[in-house]
């Protein structure tokens, strides 16, 4: 048994630990490309969500490469994320591939019993601590992404902070145990704290919001965190995917990391539609107290909880005063598009930094 | 005077207006319901609306408008979930919640809770529907008994024949006119949402259409619940979406039986839902050669001549298979 599963920015790091530790053969889709996204959109209903025709072009990907078996996790409504494994089981299926379908979704006790099947009889405590090492590795990742996003905007050379941090996480990447973990976490570190840096400057800080894929998956929102940075943002964002593998377990639903979110959007929105428009909606409530100059609000096209986020988030705008900016992505989104769209954006942030700083002078 | 309420002509307005009118009205209120949607309404709603979404969800902002100042409430309730174990499209949710946060100035929204995925209708969220009206809680549940026992009436006449569209007519009184006078060679069944497929403006008038070309209508309200669910049974995982499972249950059942000659499944652009269950109605009529079938995506900018003349060419289609089966018969025959 080959397993493999669609990437979705850093989580593949944790599948791909895990079933590593249970001793198989991981098949990883190739890196999300141009071909993905064709192969995708060709074989997906034309206007069904960009996460979908993306998600399936990687797993045809996967599957000429051999993989023979696909894990999907099918979280339960009423977005439409719950229904991609069984509609790309039918596509696939109708594209004559063979493979058997694993999904993980909300009846736990079948989960586990999957688990153990992947597992090749290894025991619970092996299973937990093949967990617990997946989650450290996405964990550290995760860290060296805060960091490089916080170190981005004071770089001397452009680009440089990309440049460590993919090398960074290459060296976290290829760690398979604890003790290569810690070694990989300290090398890591210091090549991130290499990089020269100007501390005079006063960046921005712009949040980065939306719906989980694509702010986790950089090819989908076309580095939207990087080129913020490299233009002098301090990019912060509540979507990461520890946080979000978290909630989606139903004893967390209510008590995770979600909660502070929930908390913040309680004046607009009383009830949750699912997805992550409640983190949208707490998030820029939460980055416009702690005083951030904008936010950038990223949602695939025709997305349903980012939709009613848009709706509300226009309110949100009004009444604490942040400039939000609203970029909804489809497969033919164009780079020159987005830059001018993010330039002019970053633009107005600068100009309305200097003015309250005038402000301030002569106050 | 009694105090107006108001209630939109546009998504769930299809499904469950006898039920709210006979509440309301039970408790002493009066119940205004929007002009049917026009041109002018969808205009009205369109430069309200922030970002893009479905038709359906644009018309309820041109509802509500020109509701806005006749009424004293809004009836829109919060509606997580219609039915046990499934869900409806986040859209409506959060509904109430956008309705306020783009237009302040609306009378007080009535938004009560509706989730009854896990425990059913809940005592709790008919008194918070009711107690504006009504301070008695035992009033208040003898006129949502009385709105039950109306809206399974409703319920029934659909299953008689009748599209819900004039189910509805027919509660407010006006004449509908009865199935057997009329004339109808073709059997078709229409699936979607009811909120595209019932109201006339979203669906371009399908329903009167598809009768002037002499068909019988048959839709998903037509078949009792049992036969939806056998209808999905074969799929992997149970559609969580209350119309979107309506839609698929009813399409499956139609194509197997045997009383239909096409299936036309009507979605508006945008769907979310319906995006992906079209894929599965599209593989399941596709393998199935008896019934012809057609899938129309509707939004603001579909001219009605295209559809008249991918309606007439549909039912010319099927048409002319009945008669290459009837020849192959009498060939067969001799």
């Amino acid at each position: 048994m080959k397993p493999t599963f669609p990437h979705m920015g850093t989580i593949g790091v944790l599948g791909e630990a895990i079933l590593r530790r249970f001793g198989r053969e991981v098949i990883l889709p190739p890196k999300t490309s141009k071909r993905t996204l064709t192969l995708g959109s060709r074989y997906s209903p034309e206007f069904a969500c960009l996460p979908l025709k993306v998600t399936l072009g990687n797993l045809i990907e996967a599957l000429e490469r051999g993989a023979d078996t696909i894990v999907m996790l099918a979280a339960g409504g009423p977005c439409r994320f719950g229904y991609y494994a069984t509609l790309q089981n039918l596509i696939l299926k109708n594209l004559d591939y063979e493979y058997e379908l694993i999904t993980l979704d909300y009846d736990m006790l079948n989960n586990l019993r999957k688990l153990k099947r992947l597992a090749q009889g290894q025991n619970w405590f092996q299973i937990g601590e093949a967990f617990r090492f997946g989650f450290l590795k996405l964990l550290t990742l995760e860290k060296m992404e805060r960091s490089a996003h916080r170190i981005r905007p004071y770089e001397i050379k452009k680009g440089s902070t990309t440049k460590a941090y993919d090398e960074a996480s290459r060296i976290i990447r290829r760690t398979f145990s604890f003790r290569e973990l810690r070694w990989a976490k300290r090398e890591a570190i210091s090549l991130l704290k290499k990089i020269p840096q100007d501390k005079t400057r006063n960046p921005l800080k712009v949040g980065v919001v939306g719906e989980t894929y694509t702010v986790l998956e950089p090819y989908v929102n076309l580095e939207v965190e990087r080129k913020l940075g490299e233009m002098g943002c301090e990019v912060h964002r509540p979507v990461w995917a520890t946080e979000y593998m978290i909630s989606m377990l139903p004893i967390f639903s209510r008590w995770g990391p979600r909660r502070k979110y929930r908390k913040a959007a309680q004046p607009y929105l009383k009830e949750e539609p699912g997805g992550e428009c409640i983190v949208s909606i707490g998030g820029t409530i939460l980055y416009a107290k702690r005083g951030f100059d904008g936010i950038v609000h990223i949602a695939p096209f025709t997305c349903l909880p980012e939709i009613v986020a848009q709706g509300i988030l226009s309110k949100v705008r009004k009444d604490l005063g942040i400039p939000i900016l609203t970029l909804v992505l489809d497969e033919h989104t164009a780079q020159a598009g987005l830059i001018t769209r993010l330039e002019a954006f970053v633009d107005l942030l600068q100009r309305k930094q200097a003015r309250q700083k005038m402000k301030g002078k002569q106050g | 005077m009694a105090i107006r309420v108001g209630i939109p002509r546009a998504l769930l307005y299809y499904r469950f207006y006898p039920l709210w009118k006979t509440f309301f009205t039970e408790l002493g209120a009066e119940v205004i319901v929007s002009e049917p949607t026009t041109q002018e309404i969808f205009r009205k709603g369109l430069k309200k609306f922030i970002g893009d979404t479905c038709l359906p969800m644009k018309l309820v902002f041109g509802h509500v408008i020109t509701l806005a100042d006749k009424v004293d409430y809004l009836f829109i309730p919060r509606l997580v979930s219609i039915e046990k174990d499934t869900y409806l499209c986040p859209h409506f949710a959060g509904l109430p919640d956008v309705l306020r946060a783009i237009m302040p100035d609306l009378p007080p929204i009535l938004d009560t809770y509706f989730n009854v995925r896990k425990k059913g209708v809940t005592m709790r969220s008919i008194y918070e529907a009711g107690k504006r009206f009504d301070k008695n809680p035992r009033r208040i549940y003898l006129a949502y008994q009385k709105a039950q026992e109306v809206y399974k009436k409703f319920l029934e006449r659909i299953r008689d024949g009748i599209t819900p569209q004039e189910a509805i007519q027919a509660f407010d009184g006006e004449e509908v006119p009865p199935v057997k006078e009329r004339k109808e060679r073709l059997n078709i069944a229409l699936v979607g949402n009811p909120y595209t497929v019932y109201d006339p403006f979203s669906s371009l008038n399908i329903i009167q259409k598809l009768r002037k070309l002499e068909a019988r209508i048959y839709t998903s309200e037509m078949i009792p619940d049992e036969t939806i669910e056998e209808g999905i049974r074969a799929l992997s995982k149970r559609i969580y979406w209350t119309f979107g499972k309506e839609t698929v249950g009813a399409a499956f059942h139609y194509l197997d039986s045997k009383e239909i000659d096409g299936l036309i499944y009507i979605i508006s652009f945008e769907c979310g839902p319906d995006s992906l269950l079209k894929e599965i109605v599209d593989d399941k009529a596709r393998k199935n050669k008896k019934v012809a079938y057609m899938s129309l995506v509707i939004d603001e900018h579909t001219g009605e001549t295209g559809i008249d003349t991918r309606l007439d060419a549909f039912v010319e289609m099927i048409k002319r298979r009945r008669r290459s089966k009837k020849m192959e018969g009498e060939k067969n025959g001799k």
